[in-house]
């Protein structure tokens, strides 16, 4: 019963739903990373280097 | 867990925290990274040693040993899961449980829940190394474990690991969660839920399964699985690593971060739509395996995209690469994560693909990509990684570096041999001669031809497997001079502000009274995505959706539409004895060389028969396609060597019937009785599964019919001039060939009168 009534939904058009979704989505973000300032972008990118693990010198 | 509200003098930079907050102490678990250090090197040097010994076994069969535990398809298997999840999934344990206490400026959220999942994901190894050896294997590939073992998964991945994570995340002093996090994320979510839904089986015994799908359907959700174990084992987590020490040992900020934003949606989302192009040509739909393949091809983008980021992370510091082995480890590492994920799109091209498929270059394909980006990030890793750990000097500088020339050059010996042989063998399988008849129509031309090429990847197997070797001295010498007690440095920072708390409204910068135009500029400032960078719980929502949309777009037209799966009415499940013999194959591991596919290619048509369809595996759970042809397709054995005498002898001593055959000798299935008591609970399993068994489910009905048919076998093979019926037809060779003389025969058989009705095949 199921599998008729999904046969009968042309679900050829799931791919093109998923990409539309995918493009939007893609969009989005990309217009978030260019509209970000410089600041926040260095900042964030910072964030490993904060912290301070130089390995010990002492040792063989 | 040290949490106080006192100052100190290591107090660490804190931006987007309360000024006005208490300073809060604590100190980071390095012993848990110690930990998890130390399995990676371990079960990697077990790993490659198998990895090494099956190579071996390729080019000199003997060193199968007339065992059965050491046998090529229970190796391999035990090669593969050691090498993804016990190397692999321990080294990105290692960066993730270092990495994510710093980036998140506090300690893992519980001490227990860090040993629980170390020593039940080491259980889980050992379970494993014990369990397919012996030959307990669900047989699809990278998911092989049985079900009391993928529970176990389970609970120490979801209960114990993602509980540890997010609790981590949840109490983090750093607002923003920095992009390796994502990378973590995505890599934690996803793998639960591929590793939960692959492994939907029913239950026929303790250490017995069979999948809850079958044939086509079963095909899919495995190669979504496996495809995605790849994406999101193999790849996110150590694009997280990249993110995190690659900056810290060139010693200067990623590339751009921007771009690193687009790698990862764009990653998440489109990685998961991949998985189908492990399957072109075959009885899969189509529709499915095209958009697999545009999908693949659309990785390009997001693939290249990390790669370039991480390479021009080293811009100014390239003069340090010369001499710092670390970051030449990180350099080839990110150089064969392009390559490889070059390849990959373009051996998803359906015409690339058929020259490729069930060919070594796949192999070589996989093998540089564990070996180069896998295995020299981990090594490079771990390198930058042991004089922290433990708090003194590397002990070898020298010794790092020769690791990595070693590596080197037996990766490049490995891979560039099996690329030669995966496309001698592509070329071989399809090529014709003047006359119009396969120029090489005994398969095993096909393999005694590779025989050298085979030698040189195990040697360059070997040389890998050494510089591993070199790494162990290395790091157990670098402990052996650690300090007497460790060190551990309090470090200071102010508690988080509540989201809620924090958040302010954006204000649009238009002077304009346009309420439209103001909510596009609040838009284009994206507080959106800042907000959500601060969320986990809610970025991991996001996530979720990004993978399962892919996922749900392929998945449920193939389950629901029927049209999907042409059945044929002459197709009928495995006779008890079949099933019993099916699951000697699963349980040999039959499918790590033969393949169950002829594709639709006209050289495949020649060689082995008409191309398989879809509607002949709807009682296959599970399905048994194979990815790799080391010996020939057997989809329709059955119906073109349905010889019970010849089985027989091949069995026994492969190279007594085929001089050049590379294939072990199963002696033990001659003197190993068939389990009758057991059929009847398999049988009524599949019954479970929708398997229309009829009368066969009665209680006692299924060893009965087993033995019966066991008989007239053996009859067949007295007739024929074999041993005695009676003193062989319990024996398990028996039911093994009595599936093998059942493959590909049924699309063959007189239609019944009432349900006449072959559907067209729609491929």
């Amino acid at each position: 019963m199921i599998s008729d009534v999904m046969g009968s939904l042309k679900l050829d058009l799931f791919p093109t739903i998923g990409m539309i979704l995918f493009l939007i989505a893609f969009l989005a973000i990309t217009v978030k990373v260019v509209f970000a300032s410089s600041e926040e972008m260095r900042d964030a990118a910072n964030v490993p280097l904060e912290e301070d693990d130089e390995p010990a010198s002492k040792g063989a | 867990m040290s949490t106080e509200s006192v100052p100190t003098d290591a107090s660490v930079p804190n931006k987007g925290n309360d000024a006005s907050a208490p300073l809060e102490s604590f100190v980071y678990d390095d012993a848990i990274v110690r930990l998890f250090a130390a399995a990676t090197i371990i079960w990697g040097i077990v790993g490659m040693l198998v990895g090494v010994i099956i190579a071996l076994q390729l080019a000199f069969p003997a060193l199968n040993l007339g065992l059965e535990y050491t046998s090529f398809g229970r190796l391999r298997p035990l090669h593969t899961n050691a090498v993804i999840f016990a190397f692999a999934g321990n080294a990105f344990f290692t960066a993730i449980y270092y990495s994510t206490q710093r980036l998140c400026k506090a300690r893992m959220y519980s001490d227990l829940l860090s040993r629980l999942h170390f020593w039940g994901w080491q259980a889980i190894i050992v379970a494993a190394a014990i369990t397919l050896p012996l030959g307990l294997t669900q047989a699809k590939e990278y998911a092989e474990l049985e079900w009391p073992i993928d529970v176990a998964i389970a609970v120490v991945w979801v209960g114990f690991f993602e509980v540890n994570f997010f609790g981590t995340l949840v109490r983090r002093r750093e607002r923003h969660m920095y992009v390796a996090l994502w990378f973590y994320i995505a890599t934690i979510v996803t793998v639960a839920m591929l590793h939960v839904f692959n492994s939907l089986a029913i239950p026929a015994g303790p250490f017995k399964s069979y999948s809850v799908y079958a044939g086509v359907q079963d095909a899919l959700i495995q190669w979504w699985y496996g495809h995605n174990a790849v994406a999101f084992f193999l790849t996110t987590p150590f694009l997280g690593l990249m993110y995190y020490f690659l900056p810290k040992a060139a010693e200067r900020p990623i590339f751009s971060y921007r771009l690193s934003i687009v790698h990862f949606w764009s990653l998440v989302f489109i990685y998961i739509w991949a998985g189908p192009h492990h399957l072109h040509y075959t009885a899969l739909p189509v529709w499915a395996s095209t958009l697999g393949m545009l999908f693949s091809l659309m990785l390009w983008m997001p693939s290249w995209g990390g790669m370039i980021n991480g390479l021009l992370t080293l811009r100014g510091a390239w003069h340090k690469v010369t001499r710092d082995p670390i970051l030449k480890f990180f350099v080839v590492g990110v150089t064969f994560y392009g390559m490889s994920t070059f390849e990959g799109p373009m051996l998803s091209i359906k015409s690339v693909n058929s020259l490729s498929h069930y060919t070594d270059w796949t192999i070589a394909h996989v093998h540089a990509g564990t070996l180069g980006w896998n295995g020299f990030m981990t090594f490079g890793m771990l390198y930058w990684l042991l004089p922290r750990i433990f708090q003194t000097k590397l002990w070898s500088n020298k010794m790092c570096n020769a690791h990595f020339w070693i590596a080197t050059i037996g990766m490049l010996l490995y891979i560039l041999s099996i690329y030669a042989a995966g496309i001698t063998q592509g070329l071989m399988w399809r090529a014709f001669d003047k006359t119009g008849t396969l120029a090489f129509p005994d398969f095993v031309e096909t393999v005694t031809r590779l025989m050298p090429l085979y030698w040189i990847r195990a040697f360059g197997g070997l040389l890998y497997l050494t510089g591993a070797i070199m790494l162990l001295l290395n790091f157990v010498m670098t402990w052996m001079h650690r300090p007497a007690t460790y060190e551990e440095p309090v470090h200071t920072a102010p508690a988080l502000k509540r989201i809620r708390q924090k958040a302010e409204p954006v204000a649009s910068r238009l002077h304009a009274n346009t309420n439209f135009g103001n909510a596009g500029d609040r838009f284009l400032q994206a507080s959106w995505h800042r907000r959500l960078e601060g969320r986990p719980i809610k970025f991991m929502i996001w996530v979720l959706i990004a993978v399962d949309i892919g996922g749900l777009v392929e998945a449920i037209p193939m389950f629901l539409i029927r049209s999907n799966v042409p059945t044929i009415s002459t197709v009928e499940p495995y006779t008890p004895l079949e099933l019993a013999g099916r699951d000697i194959y699963v349980s040999e591991g039959c499918y790590n060389c033969h393949s169950q596919m002829i594709r639709p290619l006209f050289a495949e048509t020649v060689r082995y028969g008409e191309y398989s369809k879809p509607g002949e595996f709807v009682y296959d759970h599970p399905f048994q396609w194979g990815s790799r042809r080391i010996g020939p397709d057997l989809a329709r054995e059955g119906h073109t060597n349905s010889n019970p005498l010849w089985h027989y002898d091949h069995f026994k001593d492969p190279r007594e019937v085929n001089s050049g055959s590379i294939m072990p000798a199963f002696p033990w299935l001659f003197t190993k009785k068939i389990k009758f008591d057991r059929i009847q609970t398999r049988v009524n399993a599949m019954a479970m599964l929708g398997v229309p068994y009829g009368e066969a489910v009665l209680d006692g009905m299924a060893p009965e019919l087993a033995k019966i048919q066991a008989h007239e076998i053996a009859a067949l093979i007295d007739q024929a001039g074999g041993p005695p019926a009676d003193s062989i037809w319990d024996t398990e060779v028996i039911a093994l060939i009595a599936y093998i003389r059942r493959l590909g025969t049924d699309i063959f058989k007189t239609p019944n009168e009432t349900t006449a009705e072959v559907s067209s095949n729609d491929q």
